[in-house]
């Protein structure tokens, strides 16, 4: 049985969970402080961002450089919190682009089956058998490397795990009732599908929106740091990471925090999905 | 089971391979640039020299045409010729995914070694300090991006304390590097997976009625709960296998690892074209595979699923 699970209620739940639970409160803690950074860089930031000083190249962390200097000179801390945008750009753009072409396919899939359910079935079927990163690398070469594209070519990666999620939940709401009857009124499919089963499949649908993003900041971080994605000097952080690449012997530190930062990113929004897919699912937690 | 494998699984395998195929051909040689160019760069060759390069490998003719004389070849098991090696293609990937298949084998012993008891601990002292523990670090490992993982592990473990050969191949030191990279991935979804599993199969009846007929805790762990709880763990692992198999692309490019992966990347940037559409066809039919002995073995393991059931939903 499935309950209706509306999405502020969900937020109230997960909030609720902080009190227990020291590395949700981190969670989304750090969720916030890249948020904040992302809103007001120009206050955080003790040095713009493309201020290049080549006296002080590659300098290790300092009360001065807190994340220390690279290879040109620049604060990383700086280029760090400018760069938040460029994450923030990541989830919403990868997002958009990803559900929604996910959440119709798996409809319609799902929804009205036969010949349509096999076609799109065939298109994921053929999609997964690509070896995920190749697709990827193609998809950035075919339209040029960019960070844009990089965003685009992860997104095609992630609609066929958005279709077979709405996929399934289509086919089990479909069969309930309370379907029968909107049919029965003579509801169209477009507001059965807003109205009735959107409502009842937005919990499973923002957790795995969450876990997709996480996936998302990986995989466009990893394109730029072969080069695929963001071009220098754009402060992304896996662009970042490129730029330390050859100085990595010497002057870790140019790599280290730009990971680090990756890193707590993603494990902070897996935590948040994971955690919301408790609350969504609690046969999970058991 | 075997006539629905041979009537339904081979067939689509077959149509998903030819599109995957015909899809690769295509998108491979839309990419802005022909090896051509790679090879020349701005050399001083005059037009002509490059229009006889392009008919001596065949670039000249309509794409179509180029792709049927593939396919054709491809049937009669001629893999093509890559471009800039002059090697046959099939030669240069077997020896390329025996590499890879390696790497492979060794992390997924490792990460099956991490991962299995980690989750049943987890799952035995379930909210517990323990637990919690476990939990945190399974979501650091399947958080943590590759490519910064594998620099750090070269940075302390060779640049720092000497220990290990950072980048290349050839002895088993070289594997142990790439192979911790990608076992704290891989370790990180098997554990995960087995603590569920674990905590479904402890709360089933024929767990208490174990337990209330006063069998050991070993007993009752060794015939009752891993013999069930296992199953799904299974089935993780052949996918992450397979997924393995075709190459970890990043971590072979930071362990500077002639894998089939770093042979696909490398292959794109020349535009070697044979290369990476056999790759391509090459992995894409390992993958099919794999996943299909997986869906075997777990009606095998477990007769109360019925394949047909399990993947039309």
């Amino acid at each position: 049985m499935r309950i209706k699970i509306k999405i502020p209620r969900l937020l109230i739940d997960l909030l609720k969970e902080c009190k227990k639970d020291p590395v949700l409160t981190f969670s989304i803690v750090f969720l916030g402080v890249v948020l904040i950074f992302a809103i007001i860089p120009e206050i955080i930031a003790p040095y713009p961002y493309a201020y290049i000083d080549l006296n002080k190249r590659l300098l290790p962390p300092s009360l001065e450089h807190i994340f220390g200097t690279d290879g040109l000179g620049r604060d990383i801390f700086s280029r760090i919190v400018y760069g938040a945008r460029y994450e923030i750009f990541i989830i919403l753009l990868a997002t958009l682009i990803g559900m929604p072409i996910g959440l119709i396919l798996g409809f319609i899939s799902g929804y009205f089956g036969g010949s349509f359910d096999r076609v799109i079935s065939l298109i994921t079927d053929v999609q997964l058998s690509f070896p995920p990163f190749i697709l990827m690398m193609i998809i950035v070469l075919l339209l040029g490397p960019s960070l844009i594209n990089a965003i685009i070519a992860v997104s095609i990666y992630l609609v066929p795990i958005y279709v077979r999620l709405v996929r399934g939940q289509v086919l089990v709401e479909r069969e309930k009732l309370y379907i029968e009857a909107a049919i029965a009124v003579g509801s169209s499919s477009w507001r059965i599908l807003v109205k009735h089963i959107l409502p009842n499949t937005s919990g499973p649908l923002v957790v795995q929106t969450i876990l997709n993003s996480s996936s998302a900041i990986l995989n466009v971080a990893a394109l730029s740091f072969l080069g695929f994605g963001a071009q220098p000097p754009t402060p992304e952080w896996g662009t970042m990471m490129m730029e330390g690449r050859p100085y990595f012997m010497t002057a870790p530190h140019a790599i280290l925090f730009p990971g680090l930062m990756i890193f707590l990113l993603v494990f902070s929004l897996n935590t948040i999905g994971e955690r919301l897919r408790e609350i969504v699912d609690p046969m999970l937690k058991i | 089971m075997l006539k629905y494998v041979l009537v339904k699984r081979i067939p689509q395998i077959i149509l998903v391979m030819f599109l995957a195929l015909t899809l690769s051909f295509y998108l491979v040689r839309a990419i802005p640039g022909d090896p051509i160019e790679v090879m020349l760069g701005e050399s001083p060759a005059t037009p002509e020299m490059r229009e006889h390069l392009r008919k001596v490998l065949g670039l000249d003719r309509p794409i179509h045409e180029q792709y049927l004389i593939y396919i054709q070849r491809l049937l009669s098991g001629d893999w093509g010729k890559s471009i800039f090696m002059g090697i046959p293609v099939r030669e240069l990937i077997f020896s390329r995914f025996i590499n890879t298949l390696l790497l492979a084998t060794c992390s997924m012993i490792l990460s099956i070694m991490i991962g299995i008891p980690l989750g049943v601990i987890a799952a035995l002292k379930r909210e517990s300090i323990i637990d919690h523990i476990i939990r945190g670090v399974t979501l650091f490992g399947y958080s943590i991006p590759v490519f910064w993982w594998g620099l750090i592990l070269i940075y302390v473990f060779s640049v720092n304390l000497k220990l290990l050969p950072s980048i290349g191949f050839g002895t088993p030191q070289h594997l142990i590097l790439p192979s911790i990279t990608v076992a704290t991935l891989v370790s990180a979804s098997i554990a995960r997976i087995t603590r569920i599993s674990m905590l479904e199969v402890l709360n089933q009846d024929y767990v208490i009625a174990g337990k209330a007929k006063g069998l050991s805790q070993y007993i009752l762990l060794r015939d009752y709960i891993l013999r069930n709880a296992i199953i799904p763990v299974v089935t993780i692992v052949g996918l992450n296998f397979g997924t393995l198999l075709t190459g970890s692309v990043v971590t072979e490019t930071i362990f500077a690892y002639p894998g089939i992966g770093k042979l696909m990347v490398d292959a794109m940037y020349m535009r070697d074209y044979p290369i990476v559409t056999s790759g391509i066809f090459f992995l894409a039919l390992m993958f099919s595979l794999v996943n299909l002995l997986v869906d075997i073995l777990y009606t095998y393991l477990d007769p109360r699923v019925k394949l047909e059931r399990s993947i039309s939903v």
